[in-house]
């Protein structure tokens, strides 16, 4: 038991990733109600960001101990803003069009997006998976009852920082409200004068660089390779429909729920560790099933 | 509705295209070489079936890559005989229906003279009855399920390179035996090859007097190991073996600091470490176990490197490399002696090899416990020191003391 | 209807004969064959399910259960392969009837998630009992009939005429305007008085036993499977993707759109230049095809045609 408050902790630690992840999917299934296969690939996109910039932080520029906190502060508006482009540019080119035809089509367009993107990576950048050796993934910060390395700290601070930011953009700007009312009725609000097709444009390209970010936290904790977007997509997926389609502030509740029974699933349950991805799919499927729309509150 | 006939017809039609033009390729190539015989000898062709996309594609990359800067040298001296070798790359993707369909494409279309490849236990499985079918010389570089090993019992003409996990644990159990420690603790992927692993070392570490005290499994990939490591570190045990994937050992290792578990020793065998790990502060005294590395002594382990650095602008990514090299060099050293097409000759010439690898031993083919003919038998330990990955096990081979 | 008749029935003439036509001597080429006809049964069996409006992500599940049925069947009773398909066929239909069952409530991207945290579960499940599923390091069997292609093609060809009478069935009868009631508003159809719950969990029953067969066939072709191979995500989305690019809710769809995606994917593997890059090509024909081609090729064809029959319903 004198791990629990180390398990309550981390719980809560890895959800921050969990919702910040999930939140741009939200926002592209839920404004524009497109499912997109690519998303993970925005992540994985973020990710090779980050690491270039680790790498021209670290190696020429010699930046040293700097390097950790600079990767986040310049990576995330930097990837922000090229996968902003990108999505944008995707929108325009292939979504578009595709938008009034059945969902279905849809679908497979991402799909064929994400091979394309997964691929195209793999053979520009090469298939070897990178490690970035930040010193932020090393140090540890002493808690008494536990220690946590910078870099988790950082990641769950960040992503949280972003949700948040995200969600008051959501509700208090005029974006924000244009963005909820082309979720609720995309004919009312084209009657009252929104651009609506401007606002799927705006909406992708955030839901990307709401994932790009991701990607750049993620540099701080695992490998960045090509296939990095696939297992991520899986699990966003599943919040976002834990919480309910449409709505944005169950993702945050939903993520810590996750990551909460992840951590206690491991921590608890013997033999856990290997169990723990078949559980969080068990709990999915049984909230699935006694709340078939989701966590709607 | 007519179009819905018309369709299938077209299918049909198609269909039968296809099955014709498959089997008409034999004929043109078969008349080019009868009017090119006085001039140049046809080349020799070799398969190859390895991963070259998905998450081992690095790996079967690098594996390319040794064959690759083997041919180049091979064809430079000559070729074969004054035939040029030429390989056939099949990629496998990992999955075990593709490989079946490469090697039957190897096989039966392109008519390779041997096999060559290899790195995942679950597709060579796939692939032993194919192979039975075929039994064509076959110079197999991966695998090491024993599964495999008992499927290819009895068949003459199959050459395996790399130690089996037996022999991997074996060459892992002296090195243990070697240190002060008598308990420990093992956390291993879930999937065959950390399983098979743990299972063995659950006999054979108390058979040499050790204990096992804990064993952990976890799903490779997954970024989180602080549950698993808080009940490694109430366990009590000394010293802790790890059975990962390349992705799994940063963040493990990092963790471990996280909850302030600092085993006395640190013992990991990931098929190969993630590229510039000894950077990085968490590799400081982490012991291993492998094939080979790049600074080994030996000369023609540097002449290796040498040559592979220069084709390719770095340095090999892995043991497979090396390995790869020494798999095509021997299988095309054989053949030299045999001629083509004759496979009782090309058995006898492999089993007279004894070739001064690149990966550092002479390689010879010996009797393991199911097959006749095994290559390579034991692995070396190292330790990484100051950043340098210095071998502290066998006595005879190593380069500095276990810290 | 009749003239449809005829075309598909010239189809299986051509696919009976189609070894005796000069590929029966080429083991690659009866290889790809076999994998075809198992691709298209996959392909028919989650069209038919679609055709409700339920998007299933579990097709490669039961496509794994079927393959582990029967290596299980093997290693506990010895049975043949040929009786482990029955076997394989119960456990699937049993199992999927239970699923339907629980998930009727569920519409649309609630439903493929539902069946996609289903699909997953199994993984691990597989993996928990290594006594029985071998584990880690797999199952394996006895080739089917030693290893002849040509035998084990007309087995799967049986199971692909099951597949395609499942399909054609459905789109001759009545039941053609059941399930597009059901797809177009499941609330509206049950309040004219059709039957939702038998449509629905009876099409996804029978379509899950004609997927848990493909697998079954699979495991003894293979001869060796495992977790992570029987349970591959990467088949339940090839049971969607190659009926959605040949043309959806149709029954040349699936097997057109199967057999082009399938053939391309093999030929860029094996073709230089494109074999190593093949994959990104992949990825580019299915969003051209998307943006080119929105009702898959049949579409297509139908268009030039001058035809225009079809009617999208939500």
């Amino acid at each position: 038991m004198e791990a629990l408050p180390q398990t309550l902790l981390f719980g809560i630690l890895r959800s921050g990733l969990y919702a910040l992840t999930a939140l741009g999917l939200a926002i592209s299934l839920g404004v524009i109600g497109v499912v997109n296969f690519a998303h993970g690939e925005f992540v994985m996109l973020g990710a090779y960001v980050g690491f270039w910039l680790y790498l021209l932080l670290s190696g020429p520029l010699g930046l040293g101990p700097a390097v950790s906190p600079l990767v986040i502060v310049i990576g995330i508006p930097l990837s922000g803003i090229a996968l902003y482009l990108v999505a944008a540019g995707i929108y325009r080119f292939t979504l578009r069009p595709v938008l009034r035809q059945p969902e279905l089509n849809q679908m497979l367009l991402t799909f064929g997006l994400s091979i394309l993107l997964v691929n195209g990576t793999s053979i520009t950048l090469g298939p070897q998976a990178k490690d970035a050796n930040l010193d932020w993934r090393f140090d540890v910060f002493d808690l008494g009852f536990a220690s946590v390395t910078y870099a988790r700290l950082a990641v769950f601070v960040v992503c949280i920082a972003l949700v948040l930011a995200s969600y008051v953009l959501l509700q208090r700007s005029r974006l924000g409200k244009q963005m909820r009312a082309v979720a609720q009725n995309r004919l009312g609000a084209q009657i009252v004068g929104i651009h609506v097709d401007r606002v799927y444009e705006i909406a992708f390209g955030m839901s990307a660089a709401l994932a790009a970010a991701a990607g750049v936290m993620l540099v701080f904790q695992t490998q960045v390779s090509p296939y990095l977007g696939l297992g991520t997509l899986l699990k966003a997926f599943s919040i976002v429909v834990l919480a309910g389609l449409g709505n944005l502030t169950g993702v945050l509740w939903a993520s810590l729920l996750l990551g909460l029974a992840e951590q206690g699933v491991s921590q608890y349950v013997p033999g856990g560790s290997a169990l723990r991805d078949g559980l969080f799919f068990v709990i999915i499927f049984a909230v699935l099933l006694a709340r078939p729309g989701g966590l709607r509150r | 509705m007519r179009m819905h006939r018309i369709v299938t017809a077209l299918v049909g039609i198609g269909l039968v295209a296809a099955a014709c033009g498959g089997t008409t390729p034999a004929a043109p190539s078969a008349a080019a070489s009868a009017t090119a015989s006085a001039a140049a000898k046809p080349p020799i062709k070799l398969g190859a079936l390895l991963p070259l996309t998905g998450p081992s594609g690095a790996t079967g990359q690098d594996m390319k890559d040794g064959y690759e800067l083997a041919v180049e040298q091979i064809n430079a001296a000559g070729g074969v005989n004054g035939a040029k070798v030429q390989v056939i790359y099949e990629d496998d993707k990992n999955d075990p229906a593709t490989a079946v369909a490469s090697w039957e494409k190897l096989v039966n279309s392109d008519k390779v003279e041997v096999m060559m490849g290899g790195l995942a236990s679950t597709i060579s499985l796939a692939l032993i009855e194919p192979a039975k079918k075929a039994a064509i010389p076959m110079a197999w570089t991966g695998a090491a399920a024993t599964a495999f090993e008992t499927g290819m019992a009895g068949q003459d003409w199959f050459f395996h390179y790399h130690p089996w996990e037996y022999q991997n644990a074996t060459s892992a159990l002296a090195f243990l035996k070697s240190t002060p420690i008598k308990k420990w603790a093992v956390v291993y992927e879930d999937g065959a090859f950390g399983t098979g692993a743990f299972t063995g070392f659950k006999t054979t570490l108390p058979a040499q007097g050790q204990e096992l005290v804990s064993g952990e499994a976890y799903k490779t990939g997954s970024t989180d190991f602080t549950a698993l490591l808080n009940r490694v570190k109430t366990s009590g045990a000394e010293g802790l073996i790890l059975v990962p994937f390349a992705g799994d050992v940063i963040p493990f290792l990092t963790q471990m600091r996280e909850v302030n578990y600092k085993p006395k020793l640190t013992y990991a065998s990931p098929p190969s470490f993630p590229p510039d790990f000894g950077k990085s502060p968490v590799a400081e005294g982490v012991a291993g176990l492998t094939l080979w590395t790049a600074d080994i002594p030996a000369p023609a382990s540097k002449k290796f490197v040498a040559d592979f650095t220069k084709k390719y602008n770095h340095a090999p990514i892995s043991y497979w490399s090396a390995l790869a090299y020494t798999n095509i060099v021997t299988a095309t050293s054989a053949l030299a002696k045999s001629g083509v097409g004759n496979k009782a000759a090309w058995i006898s010439a492999m089993e007279a090899t004894s070739y001064e690898s690149p990966l550092g031993p002479t390689l010879k083919f010996t009797p393991s416990t199911t097959i006749k003919h095994q290559g390579f038998t034991s692995l070396v330990s190292f330790q990484w020191q100051s950043g340098k990955q210095e071998i502290v096990f066998p006595e005879s081979l190593a380069t500095a003391k276990l810290k | 209807m009749r003239r449809d008749f005829v075309g598909w029935a010239v189809f299986l003439v051509v696919l009976a004969t189609l070894p005796w036509l000069g590929l029966g001597g080429d083991r690659y080429l009866m290889l790809l064959a076999n994998v075809m006809l198992m691709f298209m049964t996959l392909a028919l069996s989650w069209d038919v399910v679609a055709r409700t409006g339920q998007l299933s992500l579990a097709h490669g599940a039961f496509f794994g259960l079927g393959a582990y049925s029967v290596a299980i069947a093997f290693k506990l009773w010895t049975l043949p392969p040929l009786l482990g398909l029955v076997v394989a066929a119960i456990v699937g239909g049993a199992i999927a009837f239970a699923l339907g069952i629980v998930t009727l409530r569920l519409r649309g991207i609630y439903f493929a998630i539902a069946t996609l945290a289903f699909a997953e579960v199994w993984r691990t499940v597989a993996l928990q009992v290594p006594d029985l599923s071998g584990g880690t390091v797999g199952i394996a069997m006895p080739p089917l009939f030693d290893g002849d292609r040509i035998a084990s093609y007309y087995v799967i060809g049986a199971i692909f005429t099951l597949a395609l009478a499942l399909s054609l069935a459905v789109r001759w009868s009545r039941l053609q305007y059941a399930v597009t009631a059901v797809r177009a508003n499941e609330t509206v159809a049950r309040v004219m008085g059709l039957d939702v719950v038998r449509v629905k969990v009876g099409l996804f029953t029978a379509s899950a036993v004609l997927a848990t067969l493909a697998g079954a066939f699979y495991m003894p072709f293979i001869t060796h499977t495992d977790p992570f191979d029987a349970f591959d995500i990467g088949r339940s989305v090839s049971a969607l993707v190659f009926p959605i690019f040949g043309g959806l809710y149709t029954s040349a769809g699936p097997v057109i759109g199967t057999i082009v995606m399938r053939s391309l994917e093999e030929y860029l593997r094996v073709t230089p230049p494109w074999k190593d890059g093949y994959q990104v090509v992949y990825g580019l024909v299915i969003v051209i095809a998307v943006l080119f081609m929105p009702r898959g090729l049949l579409g297509l064809a139908q268009r030039y045609a001058g035809r225009w029959p079809w009617r999208f319903s939500k």
